[in-house]
């Protein structure tokens, strides 16, 4: 089995940092919030065996947002579509604090590379949309929903229809319904890849403002490694052929967390030392590892 | 295109001497037309369209020219189905067929329009409009109709004479519920009970009844004095006037063609299901065309024909026709005169001998039993 | 120029002045083509001296409209009701069906093939076995009217409610909705302009299905009156009854664009 450990030889020259150490994993791993234990996934096609994720073995603290980067290809969708019970896991097993996930939950946020709002309710009725859903008082949630969109900047637009909005402003909502039922684990699949760079840098910017005031357990799946260091407490390098987890890395970084943190050289250390996981990752040999 | 000799006139006593003696060879024919000798060479192209989907009643033309009498006369006709007598005058009208075989109401209510064709030759003396009843239907009279749904084809020749008829036998025509019914239907109608009654013309529905075995009885407007003629050979009026022989050629290769079916039922019969052998692929087929074509047969003895020689037409009768139609047939019609609309300048020039109307008489002796209430 | 000559007028006046010249033309330039159009059969009909009855100037079936209106109202109405139950039937059958096709597999794998093949009958051909079927009242013309009609709205209909976009459904799905739920949340809301623009054409489909059925039989109805019509070669009279099924059918298929263009602005994107 592989570990999914920092190799010591890619480390950079100052491995006295703290955060560059491997991470290890807690020996009674019940007591862990979220816990993917040799978790894989295989499509069966016509040529035979597909492996879309190889093996993901890691568990998550609560309260820790966690960010997984790789190239497109690497399974990191659908990794997070195994968190979220939407697709069976081949092999292995996912808890989320001890009970074992195989279905979609009440208590999960999820937040799509689309907006996907329903362009014939007003941006509130969309951020209410899964209390709805899910049968729930509707005037229990609604304080809290005006709550969202007015930390997200969206407090004149909550009559609105999603088609008077920008993108950026679209998925801000979708962030809000993200949240909205207060849930034990939010995920995020690639949410801000389909926006303008600039949009981008807002959303990040919108997201860690959220995240100083409102601790959440979260996935967020993304190709970006500075999006990916900027928003996380953590980030898991995966690469593809073969699907592996290849690096799990703490960040130093505290909160509340301001943009200027990217200018730092700590920061860009960090993302040139990811790249490196990731360029490494393409030079792999194909093949189990 | 007119080239008729200078003081041409068509030897009648010579027709009618072939006819008698019975030699009606179309090789003779063709030597008998000057007409044709001036066009031996380059066949002209004549259109013709019949009032209907080829039937028992309407079929006579097609014969004609599988027999080559309008060939032997220099004639390539091209003979079209129509879509209804009125609709089938306004294409001769309008030039898009150079001769028609339409039945008397579709001309006679097109001039009341103001759109004149010329009759050019009688071939049928009785429309054989009238009611069909069921045979064990309740009603015996035509008063019995009241209160009463009357089927209709209201773009059949008779539609638009029920309420002449209904005015001549004095039955009050808002007293009558009319249900129109598409032509395919009509008698699947009144099989199925779902009109009481139905308007037809007798060689369309009777034949299909009979080969349904279905009996029927027949209220026959002509008996109320509604005597409208029915086949006629139109063509348009300045054909007429500008070129009288190549008319009165047509003419005769049309009565020709006639007198062959007259003459020869069965084989005429035979010549049309070779060549639509569709006729004869459905039940009952050969048997409905070959009674339609007796129905209409019978219609074509008549007193103008065997006194005057074939396609006369009374034009006092006609004149009567254009009233009728005029004050029941049509809203709003324009009057206008039998000369309008017929001539018997091209008739007359052959005739039929006394056997052979006897011989007539006989082939459709039985089809009388059909035409009565 | 304009701008140059009078400086008052402001760049939003300008606009203005633009998008309202821009719809006069979109208005103005086929109304322009239409009465020239008239113009040409008005002026071609006199000048060739074409009988009336072969064809008529658009005077000669104006007069007829104005002098038989009421006869023409009178046989319009059964034709409009009988249109309009036509086409609400074909509607809720057509959705209904859909639903159906849409909620299950194995529904649709059993019956989607046999809708298409259902669809491929020369229906027209088909109109007189209505009235063996249905009698000769009403029913055989609305039910004909339903049948020519309701398939372009199953088909609009299953566009609709299979187009949503996958991450929205696996939205749902994530919610832990029913597939109930889904379909009534999601689905259907989202069909609504497809359904609409399946309603354009069941509209003019339901209109032609009840003229048909009255060629076929009837006792009233403007397919009735064409028909009288052409028995008295009264041509000016059938295309003044044309004319009044014409402009219903204007009408109706106007009403149902509008509502489209409406749910389409609720509802999302246009079907493309």
């Amino acid at each position: 089995m592989n570990e999914p450990r920092l190799p010591e030889k890619t480390a950079p020259a100052d491995s006295a940092v703290p955060w560059l150490h491997p991470r290890p994993i807690a020996p009674d791993r019940n007591q862990a919030y979220l816990s993917l234990r040799h978790a894989r996934k295989v499509y069966q096609t016509r040529s035979g065996d597909v492996e879309a994720v190889g093996l993901a073995d890691f568990d998550i603290e609560a309260g820790e947002f966690v960010s997984i980067l790789g190239p497109s290809g690497c399974g990191k969708s659908t990794l997070l579509s195994m968190v979220g019970g939407l697709e069976p896991v081949t092999e292995g097993e996912i808890f989320l604090e001890g009970t074992r996930v195989n279905a979609p939950r009440r208590d999960f946020g999820y937040i799509f590379q689309d907006p996907t709002l329903l362009p014939w309710k007003t941006v509130l009725d969309n951020v209410l949309f899964p209390i709805h859903t899910q049968k729930r008082q509707v005037a229990d949630y609604e304080a809290e929903a005006h709550r969202l969109l007015e930390m997200v900047g969206l407090a004149d637009f909550k009559a609105k229809r999603p088609r008077e909005l920008s993108g950026g402003m679209r998925q801000r909502v979708a962030l809000c319904r993200g949240l909205i039922n207060d849930p034990k684990l939010l995920l995020m699949d690639e949410p801000f890849s389909a926006l303008d760079a600039i949009s981008r840098d807002d959303m990040n910017l919108a997201l860690v403002r959220l995240w100083d005031k409102y601790h959440k357990t979260a996935l967020f799946v993304t190709h970006s490694i500075r999006e990916a260091v900027f928003l996380a407490d953590r980030v898991l390098v995966m690469t593809a052929r073969p699907s592996r987890i290849v690096a799990d890395l703490k960040l130093p970084f505290a909160r509340p967390r301001d943009v200027t943190v990217q200018e730092t050289p700590e920061f860009n250390r960090i993302c040139a030392w990811l790249r490196e996981q990731i360029q490494a990752g393409y030079g792999r040999p194909a093949g189990p590892g | 295109m007119s080239i008729v000799p200078p003081g041409f006139t068509r030897p009648a006593s010579a027709g009618r001497r072939r006819v008698l003696v019975g030699t009606a060879a179309a090789g003779a024919a063709a030597m008998l037309s000057p007409y044709a000798n001036v066009h031996a060479q380059t066949p002209r192209k004549v259109s013709i369209s019949l009032p209907w989907v080829v039937n028992g009643s309407n079929f006579w033309p097609v014969i004609g020219r599988e027999r080559g009498f309008f060939k032997s006369r220099g004639f390539d006709v091209d003979i079209q189905r129509g879509f209804g007598s009125i609709a089938a005058t306004q294409a001769v009208a309008n030039g898009k067929f150079d001769f028609g075989f339409v039945f008397t109401p579709g001309i006679v209510i097109n001039a009341a329009r103001g759109l004149m064709v010329q009759a050019v030759a009688t071939v049928g003396y009785d429309s054989l409009m009238g009611v069909a009843i069921p045979e064990d239907s309740p009603i015996k009279r035509p008063a019995d109709l009241e209160g009463r749904t009357v089927g209709m084809v209201l773009t059949s020749a008779e539609a638009p004479f029920f309420n002449a008829w209904l005015d001549r036998v004095k039955v009050d025509p808002k007293k009558i519920v009319r249900q129109a019914m598409d032509s395919q239907l009509i008698e699947r109608s009144l099989i199925n009970k779902q009109v009481d009654a139905i308007t037809c013309i007798g060689t369309s529905s009777l034949p299909l009844f009979q080969s349904l075995g279905y009996d029927t009885r027949f209220m026959s407007w002509a008996q109320n004095g509604l005597d409208f003629y029915s086949g006629q050979v139109i063509t348009r009026p300045e054909m007429v006037e500008k070129d009288a022989g190549f008319v009165q050629a047509m003419v005769e290769a049309f009565i020709e063609s006639l007198i062959f079916t007259l003459r020869n039922p069965e084989e005429a019969v035979e010549i049309i299901t070779k060549l639509q052998p569709e006729i004869a692929a459905v039940k009952g087929g050969r048997e409905n065309f070959a009674l339609a074509q007796a129905i209409a047969q019978s219609t074509m003895v008549a007193e103008e024909a065997i006194k005057n020689g074939m396609g006369w037409a009374d034009m006092k009768k006609l004149q009567s026709m254009i009233d009728l139609t005029l004050k029941f047939g049509v809203t709003d019609g324009k009057p206008y005169t039998v000369e309008q609309i017929a001539t018997n300048r091209f008739a007359g020039k052959i005739r039929l001998s006394a056997a052979e109307w006897d011989g007539v008489r006989k082939n459709t002796a039985g089809v009388r039993r059909l035409l009565t209430t | 120029m304009e701008v140059a000559a009078n400086p008052a007028l402001s760049n939003a006046a300008l606009a203005r002045r633009r998008e309202m010249l821009l719809t006069l033309r979109r208005i103005g330039l086929p109304v322009a083509a239409a009465a020239l159009f008239l113009l040409v059969w008005e002026a071609g009909t006199r000048w060739a001296n074409i009988p009336e009855v072969l064809l008529p100037p658009p005077s000669a079936v104006l007069d007829r409209l104005v002098r038989n209106f009421p006869l023409l109202m009178t046989h319009a109405w059964p034709t409009i009701w009988q249109s309009l139950a036509g086409f609400a039937i074909a509607t809720v059958l057509g959705i209904v069906l859909a639903s159906l096709l849409s909620a299950s597999t194995l529904i649709r794998e059993t019956l989607y093939p046999n809708v298409v093949f259902f669809q491929l009958i020369p229906k027209i051909a088909l109109a007189p076995l209505f009235v063996v079927w249905f009698g000769l009242g009403p029913e055989a013309r609305l039910s004909f009217s339903v049948f020519v009609s309701f398939f372009p709205v199953v088909i609009a209909t299953l566009a609709g409610l299979d187009n949503v976009e996958r991450d929205l459904l696996r939205l749902c799905r994530a919610l832990t909705a029913s597939s109930w739920q889904t379909f009534v949340s999601v689905r259907l809301p989202h069909a609504v302009p497809y359904i609409f623009s399946g309603m354009k054409i069941a509209s003019t489909f339901a209109i032609i299905g009840v003229i048909v059925g009255e060629f076929i039989t009837s006792r009233v109805g403007l397919g009735y009156l064409i028909l009288f019509a052409s028995a008295q070669a009264e041509t000016a009279l059938i295309l003044a009854a044309i004319c009044v099924l014409c402009v219903f059918g204007l009408a109706f298929y106007g009403v149902v664009a509008v509502a489209e263009k409406w749910t389409i602005r609720i509802f999302g994107d246009a079907p493309r």
